[in-house]
């Protein structure tokens, strides 16, 4: 009974050993067989990493963390991982731990370091060791993501406040004031079409009678080629000579002309400047005529004094004598 | 009307005194059973018998206890976690609780209903049929003989059963997960690992050795302030089945805010 009892007491003592060893040792991650390698990597800071997160290679488990600490200086994190031996790494690993879930649990993942070409890796200490880098937490992503939608709020009530009712009227009436000048411009190039068209109709009438005249040129060329070609060509120059002659004449006649009416043109014009700035000051009042036009007292005055002038003129008419005396001796 | 309105506080007088002298007295047989521990030759032969009462005899009801545990573990887990939460957080749940709370908890529970009823009944009708006194009167240490062995025996066989007790729910939630949940061994294994830290075991095994050692102190000490005759037993009894599960629920809060 003893013996028995001694070997049920055994036997639950190894059981609840075996469980207790081989359970930490399967959840751990550890690995009962196999050679191990350690590498160690360093960090500016290391998110949410722990003992015991999975180390992996392109996605494949390939080790796990053994330590993390903290470098003596403060300036890093220096973390320890245990990987299966044999695997080669690639020439510029780089370690970069990640969320490897949205529930808090981070992996260390080792790829080549021109993978992430801006992040900003931890240099290594001692040979070795690898460069570190860790992915922002989601909780870092979600107050990034915090601030942007407060500077989106702040913006959107700015808009609000510069988009005010009269800013509102202030644009019906611009666009009210585009469609207008939009009308305008709309009426003035069909009004310009049809000069357009007017033009274009003119210049194709003058291309037709320059073409007709081309026409009659090339006939009266023809006909003077056939008088050259015959035998009284000379009379007929000597007499275009003369028709040349005649015709100079008549040009300095017409350029003399040309010459006395422009002088007279001139002093017309001089003429009538001198009578806009008479009128010009007629109109303002200034001088006798302007106070005469302007000024009703004067011209009533004037009236006044026309009026004595005629009974004056009538009197004297009437009674001659009064006013002018002849005597012969 | 005075002694009516002084009531409550000789009640709370009173049970303060109680209480001091009951924690003063367990004090005092733990500081014997110390001392005792130099007489190995009388506690070591009985240790072995101890254990097997109280650890091997235990591993039925704890695993018991313990695999429908698991099961409504991952059931109720199952049907927490709906929607945004994946299935194979049923693993984690699972895992951390048979791990940090209930293993211990629930296993401690049940063994000082098993374990501290017993020592103290067993003590108790020892001390109420004089049979301590006879030691006492035989030179033969009584501490040493009824105390030390059962002490040892729960600290070492407690946490042990605690371990058996944590795999079997485990293991009874895993079987829940793959049988009755739409979840496959990986997803649950996964989960299982997902947070799981070698101080969770070492946290459960010091909560069941703290756990083992107050029950079978508490049921010691119960049993040997056993007074009376059959109904003393009883209350003894009682008494330390209920001060041992108090006091493992006290312990339990005391190693969460210490250790967590």
């Amino acid at each position: 009974m003893s013996e028995k009892r001694d070997a049920l007491v055994g036997v639950v003592i190894i059981a609840a050993l075996v469980v207790i060893a081989a359970g930490t040792l399967w959840l751990e991650g550890s690995s009962f067989s196999g050679e191990r390698t350690e590498v160690a990597a360093v960090f500016h800071e290391v998110g949410q990493i722990k003992s015991g997160n999975p180390v992996k290679l392109r996605g494949v488990r390939i080790g796990r963390v053994q330590e993390v600490e903290v470098l003596a200086d403060g300036s890093g994190v220096r973390v320890h991982f245990r990987i299966q031996d044999g695997i080669r790494l690639p020439e510029d690993a780089a370690v970069v731990l990640s969320p490897e879930s949205f529930f808090g649990d981070w992996q260390a993942e080792i790829h080549p370091r021109t993978r992430f070409p801006h992040a900003d890796f931890a240099d290594p200490r001692e040979a070795g060791e690898l460069p570190g880098y860790a992915l922002p937490d989601i909780s870092q992503l979600t107050a990034t993501a915090d601030r942007i939608s407060e500077n989106l709020a702040e913006l959107t009530d700015r808009v609000g406040i510069a988009f005010s009712d009269e800013t509102a009227r202030n644009i019906a009436s611009l666009i009210g004031n585009v469609e207008e000048v939009t009308e305008r411009l709309s009426d003035l190039v069909t009004q310009q079409a049809a000069s357009f068209t007017d033009v274009t109709d003119d210049v194709r009438r003058a291309t037709q009678g320059i073409g007709d005249a081309a026409l009659e040129a090339q006939v009266a060329l023809t006909r003077m080629n056939q008088l050259f070609a015959q035998a009284a060509t000379g009379d007929a120059l000597d007499d275009l000579v003369a028709l040349a002659a005649n015709l100079r004449i008549l040009s300095e006649g017409l350029q003399d002309t040309n010459v006395t009416v422009q002088s007279m043109a001139s002093r017309v014009d001089s003429a009538f400047t001198a009578l806009d700035r008479v009128v010009e000051r007629a109109e303002s009042g200034e001088g006798s005529l302007g106070r005469l036009l302007a000024d009703p007292t004067m011209a009533a005055g004037m009236e006044g004094t026309l009026a004595e002038l005629q009974v004056l003129l009538q009197d004297i008419r009437e009674n001659p004598r009064r006013y002018l005396r002849l005597s012969i001796f | 009307m005075t002694r009516t309105l002084l009531a409550p506080v000789r009640a709370l007088g009173r049970g303060t005194r109680v209480f001091t002298l009951a924690v003063g007295s367990w004090g005092s047989l733990v500081v014997d059973a110390v001392r005792a521990l130099r007489w190995v030759q009388i506690w070591a032969p009985l240790t072995l018998r101890q254990m097997t009462r109280i650890g091997v005899d235990s591993v039925p009801i704890a695993l018991f206890i313990a695999a429908f545990t698991g099961i409504v573990l991952a059931l109720q887990a199952s049907y927490t976690f709906t929607g945004a939460i994946p299935l194979y957080f049923v693993g984690v749940l699972v895992g951390k609780t048979m791990m940090l709370e209930l293993g211990p908890v629930l296993t401690g529970l049940a063994l000082s209903g098993r374990v501290g009823a017993n020592i103290s009944a067993e003590i108790g009708t020892m001390r109420v049929t004089e049979q301590i006194d006879a030691l006492e009167t035989l030179a033969y240490p009584p501490v040493a003989y009824l105390v030390v062995p059962r002490v040892i025996a729960g600290t070492i066989m407690f946490p042990l059963v605690t371990a058996l007790a944590i795999a079997m729910g485990i293991v009874a939630g895993w079987i829940t997960a793959i049988q009755l949940l739409e979840l496959s061994t990986p997803e649950f294994v996964n989960g299982l690992k997902l947070f799981f830290l070698p101080f969770d075991v070492t946290y459960a095994l010091i909560k069941a050795t703290s756990f083992g050692f107050v029950v079978t102190s508490i049921g010691c000490h119960f049993g040997f302030n056993t007074k009376g005759g059959a109904e003393g037993v009883g209350r003894s009894t009682t008494g330390a089945v209920v001060a041992s599960s108090m006091v493992i629920l006290v312990l339990d809060a005391f190693w969460a805010v210490l250790l967590l």
